[in-house]
């Protein structure tokens, strides 16, 4: 990251009390940029220079995080995932311990219920491990069930393991995942919360969110009625990204069937096989459409 | 009603998008926003556009609402789509689901947003960026515009107005700050002017109203409506009709409503 940048002032302005992502974004939107913000903030004080203590205090911030071995990036950064910032509720800052890789955007989440039947935890095995030996990177949540399931599977099978996180990368629920979350962290471990932020119940809603941004598509194995997941298959659909559902998700969960019945891309599948079809399915179309736009036919008129 | 399946495009759309709601009591019949309450028939920029007697564009077509964040079960994707296509190095899914808003809007409904008139040849014009600080041709050009039949007449209005400087001063309607160049202009007597994102609609009024002045009807065809939930009006009437439906690519934008099979 660099010294002084958008970077620096906009982690200052997250570290202002009663930050608000909302009211900051319609002022960037507003004043042009996070530093024209900050500076609008704190520029005109009467005593002392507001400003600088702000970007000192940042920098303080992200020295403080890097020398606990978490990375800090923010929307404006270079280091901020691509796939995740082309989505509409990105979080404006992002910790992150391990290392990016340009295959992420290919990267899918596989999620769902904490207490899977054996057919889930062998569907979400069995996916996991197929796509890392196709050098698919796998995201999940680190929950328990399927999510941990998931990232043990990808881990075994040498592929790229990617969590996401709703607690600082100081903390691990649940705690007998901390092993898991260590391992993970050695490819790429993310939260939009920073060190020190305790378990709270509405922080993993919104670490679904940042998992749908984050990975090509979502792939719900097992879901019951309340589960947790159907926040990730809602965020997905507002993203405007594809879901793959679980032929048993399909039959047992009415909002599953609800989001089918709307017709929103959402492929539902019977067996890892068809899942698997699936998913190249959709990578082989995003790649289609990027070759149609730069050689587009005219169509109109 | 066909029943034939969405494209994948359209199932993107569907929950990524929102359709303009019907015309109703409490939406602008200019700009499709949420007005002060169901007895203003305009909102407080386009009744202002309107009391200073330009002549403005003849009709406007929003082919979607963006509000610019996520609130009450609407998305916000389509406003960061808006914003985001025309920086450098845009991702692709940006522009993707942006083309296939404007494509399939034509392909479903281009006798109605551009109906055949004998003798009344048409143009294609954009409204380019007023801030000073873009060179080369405008992202709007290149990646939807450049979809259009090559033999329609392009028009690019000159901005000649003061660049950068406050963005309010340039948004305000003044027909004055825009130069028609009539060497494009050819024949004819109709304009479609596509605009990305209408905030306030200066910049698109003031574009209209100088092609007006010269004897050309215009017709504004808006991607999307930008809406703000923090306003009470926007935020307001969004609260009131949460949980939007699908967006439904054959919902016609110009006359708001599904039109039989």
């Amino acid at each position: 990251m660099e010294p002084h940048s958008q970077d620096v002032a906009l982690i200052a302005l997250s570290l202002v009390p009663g930050f608000s992502w909302a009211k900051t974004r319609a002022q960037i939107e507003e004043h042009g940029s996070p530093i024209e913000v900050l500076r609008a903030r704190f520029g005109d004080q009467l005593f002392g220079d507001g400003y600088d203590q702000a970007i000192l205090q940042a920098q303080e911030f992200i020295a403080s995080c890097t020398a606990d071995g978490v990375n800090v990036a923010s929307l404006w950064g270079k280091e901020y995932p691509r796939h995740l910032r082309t989505v509409h509720d990105a979080p404006p800052i992002l910790f992150w311990q391990g290392h990016m890789d340009p295959r992420d955007e290919d990267a899918v989440a596989i999620v769902g219920t904490r207490n899977p039947d054996h057919s889930g935890s062998k569907f979400a095995h069995e996916l996991a491990s197929k796509l890392s030996l196709h050098g698919i990177p796998v995201v999940s949540g680190l929950a328990r069930g399927i999510d941990g399931i998931a990232l043990r599977s990808a881990l075994s099978t040498h592929g790229r393991a990617i969590g996401v996180i709703g607690t600082g990368h100081d903390s691990a629920y649940p705690p007998e995942h901390s092993g898991l979350q260590l391992k993970v962290a050695e490819h790429l471990l993310i939260s939009q919360f920073r060190p020190g932020t305790t378990i709270s119940k509405r922080n993993f809603p919104m670490r679904n969110v940042v998992m749908s941004g984050f990975a090509s598509l979502t792939t719900i194995v097992q879901a019951g009625e309340t589960s947790g997941t159907r926040i990730q298959a809602r965020a997905a659909v507002k993203h405007g990204r594809p879901l793959i559902i679980s032929e048993p998700v399909y039959r047992s969960a009415d909002w599953a069937r609800q989001l089918v019945g709307e017709r929103y891309d959402i492929v539902v599948v019977r067996d890892v096989d068809e899942a698997y079809a699936a998913i190249s399915d959709i990578h082989a179309r995003r790649r289609a459409a990027a070759e149609e736009q730069d050689t587009g036919a005219y169509l109109v008129g | 009603m066909s029943e034939r399946e969405p494209t994948l495009i359209e199932r993107s759309l569907r929950g990524a998008y929102i359709n303009v709601p019907p015309l109703a009591a409490g939406l602008c019949s200019i700009c499709t926003a949420p007005t002060s309450g169901p007895d203003y028939s305009r909102c407080f920029l386009c009744d202002q556009h309107i009391a200073g007697g330009t002549p403005l564009a003849t009709s406007v077509v929003s082919f979607a609402w963006a509000p610019m964040a996520a609130t009450s079960g609407y998305s916000g994707q389509a406003y960061l789509d808006l914003r985001q296509y025309k920086e450098p190095g845009a991702s692709g899914e940006h522009v993707a689901r942006l083309l296939g808003l404007l494509l399939l809007t034509f392909a479903n409904h281009s006798t109605c947003l551009l109906p055949a008139e004998p003798g009344m040849p048409y143009l294609l014009a954009h409204i380019p960026s007023t801030r000073g600080d873009r060179q080369g041709e405008h992202p709007i050009q290149s990646h939807f515009l450049s979809r259009f039949r090559p033999e329609i007449p392009r028009v690019v209005p000159e901005f000649v107005g003061t660049a950068g400087g406050n963005r309010n001063d340039r948004r305000r309607l003044n027909p004055d700050n825009w130069h028609i160049p009539l060497d494009q202009v050819g024949d004819a007597k109709r304009a479609l002017i596509v605009e990305d994102t209408w905030v306030s609609g200066g910049h698109a009024q003031s574009v209209a109203a100088a092609f007006e002045q010269l004897g050309i009807r215009t017709r504004v065809l808006v991607l999307g409506r930008a809406l703000d939930p923090s306003r009470k009006d926007h935020g307001g009437y969004l609260r009131a009709h949460p949980d939007p439906p699908p967006f439904d690519i054959r919902y016609c934008p110009v006359h708001r409503t599904v039109h039989p099979a």
